[in-house]
């Protein structure tokens, strides 16, 4: 079965960001179309209206402020952050090594190559309300083309921009259903890459987790793209 | 995630005088350009320019050797400059200590999202017009479901002579960057109104809470 994605490009922008968000919030914008494999942006089935969604994300989880506190203390192994991981283990995050070794670790890394579910935008089933202790999602959607999975895509980045009211960046993934049936994708969140001390290894966060009223149909065939989009207004 | 910015001025017995509470309305691109830096594991050949607080185009790159990449915590006073130092074989940045952190100024051109610096930053020293920077902390985070709170606090003392008023306030990050140089970025910037006037001898705390609920 062809697993190729074939949708490119980030959704499209059809509620201005800025609506979303109070003056001066710092925050994300969640958006999302189901396009096929020509590109063509479908109907829900369910409703017959255009399947595409746009929201603002309401859920920074705990560990993606810990890890901003990571980024500005500068944590070396004497005094490593602790950030629950996403197999709910907590990690001690550290940013260098207090022993000279040439490496510098970030605490952000989200570029997902093809098929990596471990970091990047991921989906999910569970649709049980976001809390602030959310370490991971509820029920991940694998990565192939099996009965309930989704073809991942690598993560793209587009470049940061300010305009009049605002300030952001956004992050792309799109999601191929080539599994031979229709999912529903009731949860999309972030992942992110970190390092820890003792052992000198890499850890995996969940920094975002938002839950989709009613959930995204994607048919089969078919491709779900998701941007997030974070932002400033001033 | 909502942000408050809050200046408290005391005098040299630490007795309080004054406190200017507001919303913080500015975070500014720079916070976007580390986070992309982050996310998309921005090296070299990936890394992006953008302007630092000296206006000038820096490449934000991760060099493998950074000792301050993101960095907001600083010591008091001036430290270092932008340099790098060598002890045997190993390299380390030396960070300016009045350059990272919470910073304050005495301009009051109101905030947009590319500035890159504050409008006038007052400098660290003890000549008329300076304050005395003391360390920027960054808190550990506190949660209880539904809400979380970190908090970065500063220190500044008058011991200038004369008054110093106050009128901005900002978050200055440093990154590694071209040529192994320590760069400066700007990732917030707030007006206060009304200005603080810090007499000599008084200290004033300066406060960012950033605050996210689910």
């Amino acid at each position: 079965m062809n697993s190729e994605i074939k949708a490119t490009g980030a959704a499209s922008v059809f509620v201005p960001d800025h609506k979303l968000f109070a003056e001066g919030e710092l925050g994300a914008v969640l958006e999302w179309e189901v396009k096929n494999s020509a590109g063509v942006l479908m109907t829900d089935p369910r409703t017959g209206e255009l399947n595409r969604g746009k929201k603002k994300a309401e859920s920074f989880v705990r560990q993606f402020m810990e890890l901003v506190a990571g980024i500005f203390a500068h944590p070396c192994e004497a005094y490593p952050i602790s950030v629950r991981d996403t197999g709910n283990v907590v990690q001690g995050v550290i940013t260098c090594r207090d022993t000279y070794t040439g490496e510098y670790h970030y605490l952000f890394i989200a570029n997902a190559a093809l098929g990596t579910t471990t970091i990047g935008i991921v989906a999910g089933t569970g649709a049980v309300a976001p809390t602030i202790n959310d370490y991971a999602l509820g029920t991940l959607i694998a990565h192939g083309v099996g009965a309930g999975q989704l073809s991942y895509s690598a993560m793209t980045f587009g470049t940061p921009a300010a305009d009049a009211s605002t300030s952001h960046f956004t992050c792309t993934r799109n999601l191929a259903n080539n599994s031979g049936g229709a999912i529903t994708v009731n949860e999309i969140g972030l992942y992110v890459k970190a390092y820890e001390t003792p052992t000198y290894t890499t850890t995996y966060h969940m920094i975002l987790r938002d839950v989709i009223g009613g959930g995204i149909n994607v048919p089969n065939g078919q491709t779900l793209t998701i941007n997030y989009r974070p932002i400033a207004t001033v | 995630m909502r942000t408050k910015i809050k200046l408290t001025r005391f005098d040299k017995d630490f007795n309080k005088l004054q406190v200017v509470e507001q919303p913080s309305r500015s975070w500014v691109v720079g916070m976007w350009y580390w986070m992309f830096c982050q996310m998309s594991d921005g090296d070299l050949p990936n890394s992006i320019d953008i302007t630092n607080t000296a206006r000038t185009l820096a490449s934000w790159q991760d060099n493998n050797i950074a000792s301050a990449w993101g960095r907001v915590a600083a010591g008091g006073g001036i430290g270092g400059e932008e340099d790098v130092y060598y002890s045997g074989s190993q390299r380390y940045y030396k960070a300016a200590a009045q350059l990272l952190g919470i910073v304050v100024g005495s301009d009051n051109t109101a905030a947009t999202p590319s500035d890159y610096a504050l409008g006038t930053r007052i400098v660290h020293g003890v000549g008329a017009g300076t304050l005395l920077y003391g360390g920027c902390e960054v808190a550990n985070p506190a949660f209880s479901d539904p809400n979380g709170e970190m908090i970065i606090r500063r220190f500044f003392t008058n011991v200038s002579g004369g008054n110093v008023t106050v009128e901005e306030m900002g978050i200055y990050q440093s990154v590694s960057g071209a040529s192994d140089h320590i760069y400066y970025f700007c990732i917030a910037r707030d007006v206060v109104a009304p200005a603080v006037v810090v007499a000599d001898t008084e200290i004033l705390m300066a406060t960012y809470t950033m605050q996210i609920t689910v």
